[in-house]
């Protein structure tokens, strides 16, 4: 299990996500109009953000999700679909994804040429939650097909087959962005943006995200913790020395390794010291900075 | 002319850095980990780490860490200790004590305890090697019973400040609150007071000292005029 499920187009998920050896999570602090199933994936709900995104499905309302890589976006949709009994149609965004490869193509099958839908109308077509990941790295032309689907016309024009596919009721739209990233400022209009409810993420505060480490990768209190201040000492080099931060993704992979018998200097390395730079300098120094804060000793 | 100015430098910083230049560890190589270090912990990142000038400190000239607003002042070369991985852990403690440092203030040992106290909460994994460098340090540090009586209070003051970080204790009840730098032999595990506004420019470092003298030899001469005219 990742903490967030990364399917490219030519892969897209397709069910709700019920995952057999996902940890389960009952949080009284989840809130949010919709019953939390027994296998609903994990998440941990940080301010509000489950009762929105309940109260938007039930009106119809399409939703963007904002905020930095790794802080849990991708898994909140994930989860937010099981507590509503929807399936999932997650869409990693590139440069690449054109119209076209939403809304489906003809292919030739058995000497014949057939119609098949792509992610977005068979969303529509099933009444699912089409989830499009870091859309705004698609290319322009994909806003004219998501616009009257985002709007109050809630309609799919589907031009191979010349059809009109109304949204049923449980079809939800939702696209994320991380804000961060300049080349995706560059292209998500201002009239893409306002058809969409926004919810904003941001890391979790440290004690949410230990209880995050601790569920998603089995580690101890102690270590989650360290590993959040480790994230906290991490984050503040963000903009000057590093271009990103590191993320919860990020510490969960740290600790999953860690858990699973590897020194604590050499997981984090490898998870996320060489996931944030690739300066050789940078990453000696911030190895400097995991002992400080991890010490050399064992799990 | 360069040259010789530059081998002055050399052997200025080199003195002034420790007693064990087999073991020297520069500035300017662990740089990068130094500022990471200190912004990681908290500090300001607009602080520039730059190299101190020499200071008298309880004896010889000295460079030893200061920070102020602006710059975080470091040894521009530290031999302090036998074993260059020590010296080297000297400049990323001293970066994290930087970082959880308040800058001046008036009860000099009272805000490196504090310092030291919240360096060692946000980075846990530094505490070993902060314990081995304070042993070593006090295993360096003159004994009181030769000093004289001023100086041994204050080396008094400071060893206990220092045992009361190896044991956990939070040092409020040490003697010595009013005590300054330069009042006893080089705590190199600590921050002094900041340096004047340049201080940290090596290149005008060699001319500061000559400067100085001329200074006050002249101020000798006039106070001896200004005494033979009365």
């Amino acid at each position: 299990m990742h903490f967030l499920r990364l399917a490219r187009f030519q892969s897209v998920s397709e069910e709700p996500p019920h995952e057999p050896q996902c940890r389960m999570y009952h949080d009284n602090m989840s809130s949010g109009g919709a019953p939390l199933p027994e296998r609903a994936p994990f998440y941990a709900e940080q301010a509000g953000e489950c009762r929105l995104f309940a109260h938007a499905f039930h009106q119809r309302l399409p939703v963007l999700l904002k905020g930095p890589t790794g802080c849990g976006k991708t898994r909140f949709v994930e989860h937010m679909a099981a507590r509503l009994g929807r399936p999932l149609i997650t869409v990693s965004c590139h440069g690449d994804l054109t119209a076209a490869d939403l809304m489906g193509r003809h292919l030739i099958d058995g000497g014949d040429t057939v119609w098949h839908d792509g992610p977005l109308a068979r969303a529509v077509r099933t009444g699912a939650i089409c989830c499009l990941d870091e859309v705004a790295l698609a290319r322009r032309d994909t806003a004219v097909v998501l616009h009257p689907l985002a709007d109050d016309r809630r309609v799919l024009p589907v031009e191979g087959t010349g059809e009109l596919l109304r949204a049923p009721p449980q079809f939800m739209l939702v696209v994320s962005y991380s804000p961060g990233d300049q080349s995706l400022l560059n292209n998500l209009k201002p009239g893409t943006r306002q058809r969409f409810v926004a919810i904003g993420f941001d890391y979790p505060a440290p004690e949410v995200e230990r209880r995050i480490v601790e569920a998603e990768s089995g580690a101890v209190p102690a270590l989650a913790a360290r590993l959040v201040t480790l994230a906290q000492a991490l984050r503040r080099l963000t903009g000057q020395d590093l271009a990103e931060a590191a993320s919860t993704r990020l510490l969960v992979r740290a600790a999953r390794l860690i858990v699973a018998g590897l020194p604590q200097p050499e997981a984090c390395r490898a998870a996320i010291v060489d996931a944030l730079t690739d300066d050789a300098g940078t990453a000696a120094a911030l190895d400097d900075v995991v002992v400080a804060v991890l010490g050399t000793g064992a799990p | 002319m360069k040259r010789g100015i530059g081998e002055l430098w050399h052997r200025r910083i080199t003195r002034t850095a420790g007693a064990n230049p087999h073991a020297a560890v520069r500035l300017e190589d662990v740089s990068r980990a130094v500022q990471m270090m200190f912004r990681a912990g908290g500090g300001d990142a607009r602080v520039r780490v730059v190299p101190a000038t020499p200071q008298r400190i309880g004896g010889p000239r000295a460079s030893l860490g200061a920070l102020d607003g602006e710059t975080l002042a470091l040894p521009p070369v530290l031999a302090v200790f036998d074993q260059p991985v020590l010296n080297r852990d000297l400049y990323l403690w001293l970066a994290a004590l930087g970082a959880c440092h308040d800058g001046e203030s008036a009860d000099w040992i009272g805000a490196n305890l504090r310092a030291t106290r919240r360096a060692l909460a946000r980075f846990p994994g530094l505490r070993a090697r902060y314990r081995r460098l304070a042993e070593a340090h006090l295993a360096q540090r003159p004994e009181p019973r030769r000093l004289k009586p001023a100086a041994a209070a204050a080396e008094h003051a400071i060893r206990q400040a220092l045992r009361a970080t190896l044991d956990g204790e939070d040092g409020d009840a040490r003697p010595g609150p009013g005590l300054q730098p330069d009042a006893a032999a080089p705590v190199w595990l600590w921050l002094g007071q900041a340096l004047p506004e340049g201080a940290g420019d090596p290149a005008e470092a060699p001319f500061r000292a000559p400067v100085d003298r001329q200074a006050h030899a002249l101020a000798r001469v006039v106070a001896r005029w200004t005494a033979a005219a009365r």
